[in-house]
């Protein structure tokens, strides 16, 4: 029946950034009415309802307190306190990446009725599930703190990166999320393959277990343990607990080198990924 | 029985069209779920998708033109209806003139602001409150906050939804959610109000009052279309209608015409509804 050959995709003009990037601050309204909906939809049937954001790293960071800091005794004589913090900075960092991007995932989906039913830019939706994320991530830094003031590790004046720190993380996540919420929209397999690739990162990442015995196994011998760290440090999420790390626990300045990339990464990512977004979101009404 | 690409219009010349399309056309890519999908099948056919890159025509899906070559537009006043048997593009038509669905070829041209209604309710967020769905739907159609608060009694009294507009959505009735969308898409004042099959639902007080609106969007010089069935209903209310068939305008013009031509082709009564 279709007589005419359907055009090369993509014919219509990709919305150019700027006017983009305006149309969403117009939207910035719907953009907090969705992020507080996000924030009381999910816990809202339960008991402890929103005690769930402060409970659920909490309870994880027990969890491989008992695995890791007991049963593969990586703790360290005497060192109970300060390797629970060690873990709690990277479960939150760790989550408040990884719960972001998998949710972003499905996010164009989910909202398939208003899709249908409006136009208006999309981008609305993996925006604030970052935003949602980001608060559950500062509370968390938050109580983050009031445990570091507790265990007596007082504030540096290595804090100030934090604010760089938290600036870059969100970059880096909201960029992610454009690109698995495009991706998502398109393909349904997406989320399937976020969970198993965020697996990988959960491993590859510093969480659980040191930097310094990356590469430390026999196995490994042929290879520098330099070069082996080297490539590791690639994963964005090392360097985001490594410099979190520093910042908080240890009170030194953070890896410049470390610094340097992950900001240039995060910048990249969230511009690429917000082109790529904005550029096929015309399509999703056809797709989802 | 062919049209002319012109509209009919009785708007002096000078009066530019509220909305309007040119040689628009929308196509979907259908998947096919085969029904005894073996993997070795699913293999090929994933094979298929990379070695066809180019041409999208393939035993597992096609492009399908929902719409081809559509030219029509609407002018400040024109209450539009739209008729068609199913499948012959009516929502899609909507939905492109709305802005939902990309344009593949041709354009669109809206002037002021669009309201609609596609459908009942569906794009209500089913675990928030009447009221947290208004303020979501508004700030989306543009609106702040002020001004969806100023509107909120308004929109509550139209929709008759009373105290249960701070009831979780997934309590309402269709009827209500039915409502409560339409008393929506029609306070945020639009210049263009698109409506989807949705005149013809909800009990007969909910029916004259959606038709006393349209009766002042038509004294207020705005631009109203309606798919719908009932022909009965298109002659009512409307003064200009388009008949589509499988994606292409049939006939366009005058409602009592197009109508009566449409009835006559489907022997359908005319009178009907």
């Amino acid at each position: 029946m279709p007589s005419v050959e359907p055009q090369a995709e993509g014919r219509a003009a990709p919305p150019r950034l700027r006017p983009y990037l305006r149309s969403l601050y117009a939207r910035r309204e719907t953009i907090r009415f969705l992020t507080i909906s996000g924030l009381q939809a999910g816990h809202r049937d339960k008991i402890l309802g929103n005690l769930w954001n402060i409970l659920d790293p909490l309870l994880y960071m027990l969890v491989y307190y008992v695995v890791f800091g007991i049963l593969f005794a990586l703790a360290g004589a005497g060192k109970t306190i300060q390797f629970m913090l060690y873990i709690f900075v990277g479960v939150l960092t760790y989550r408040f990446i990884e719960s972001t991007i998998s949710q972003a995932a499905n996010c164009v989906r989910g909202n398939r009725g208003l899709i249908h039913e409006i136009n208006f830019p999309k981008a609305v939706f993996p925006i604030s599930v970052v935003l949602a994320r980001l608060y559950d991530f500062v509370l968390g830094l938050a109580i983050l703190i009031v445990f570091l003031l507790v265990a007596r590790v007082w504030p540096t004046a290595q804090y100030l990166w934090l604010p760089l720190l938290v600036a870059s993380a969100v970059l880096f996540t909201l960029g992610a999320s454009f690109i698995v919420a495009y991706l998502g929209a398109f393909y349904a397999d997406t989320s399937n393959v976020v969970t198993v690739v965020m697996r990988l990162l959960f491993y590859c990442s510093p969480i659980f277990y040191f930097v310094r015995t990356v590469g430390g196994f026999e196995a490994m011998r042929a290879f520098r343990r330099e070069s082996i760290r080297a490539i590791y440090m690639l994963n964005p999420i090392a360097g985001y607990l490594e410099s979190f790390r520093d910042a908080l626990l240890w009170g030194s300045a953070p890896d410049y080198g470390t610094m340097l990339y992950i900001v240039l990464i995060s910048v990249l990512v969230a511009l690429a990924g917000l082109a790529l977004f904005a550029r096929g979101e015309g399509k999703f009404a056809k797709y989802v | 029985m062919s049209e002319p690409a012109e509209p009919v219009s009785t708007r002096p010349p000078d009066t530019l069209p509220s909305i309007c399309a040119e040689d628009l056309a929308v196509g979907f890519l259908i998947r096919y779920h085969g029904t005894e999908v073996t993997l070795r099948e699913s293999f090929v056919r994933l094979l298929d998708r990379f070695s066809r890159n180019g041409d999208r025509q393939s035993r597992w899906s096609q492009y399908f033109w929902a719409l081809r070559g559509v030219n029509f537009a609407a002018y400040p006043g024109d209450i539009v209806g739209l008729i068609g048997r199913n499948g012959s593009g009516k929502t899609t038509l909507l939905k492109a003139l709305a802005g939902i669905v990309g344009a593949d070829r041709g354009r669109v041209t809206v002037r002021g602001k669009v309201g609609c209604l596609m459908s009942f309710g569906v794009g209500f967020k089913n675990n928030l409150s009447g009221r947290e769905n208004v303020f979501i739907n508004g700030s989306i159609l543009g609106l702040s906050q002020k001004e969806i608060q100023r509107r909120m009694p308004d929109i509550v009294a139209f929709a008759e939804l009373g105290r249960f507009i701070d009831a979780p959505v997934r309590t309402y009735s269709a009827g209500m959610k039915g409502r409560l969308g339409f008393a929506i898409a029609v306070h945020i004042d639009p210049d263009v109000l698109l409506l989807d099959e949705v005149l013809a639902v909800g009990d007969a007080v909910f029916r004259a009052k959606a038709g006393s609106i349209v009766d002042r969007f038509r004294s207020e010089h705005k631009t109203v279309i309606v798919a719908n069935h009932s022909i009965g209903l298109i002659r009512k209310v409307c003064n200009k209608a388009v008949w589509l068939d499988e994606g292409t305008i049939r006939m366009q013009g005058d409602a009592a015409t197009v109508t009566a031509a449409y009835a006559a082709e489907y022997h359908v009564e005319q009178d009907a509804n």
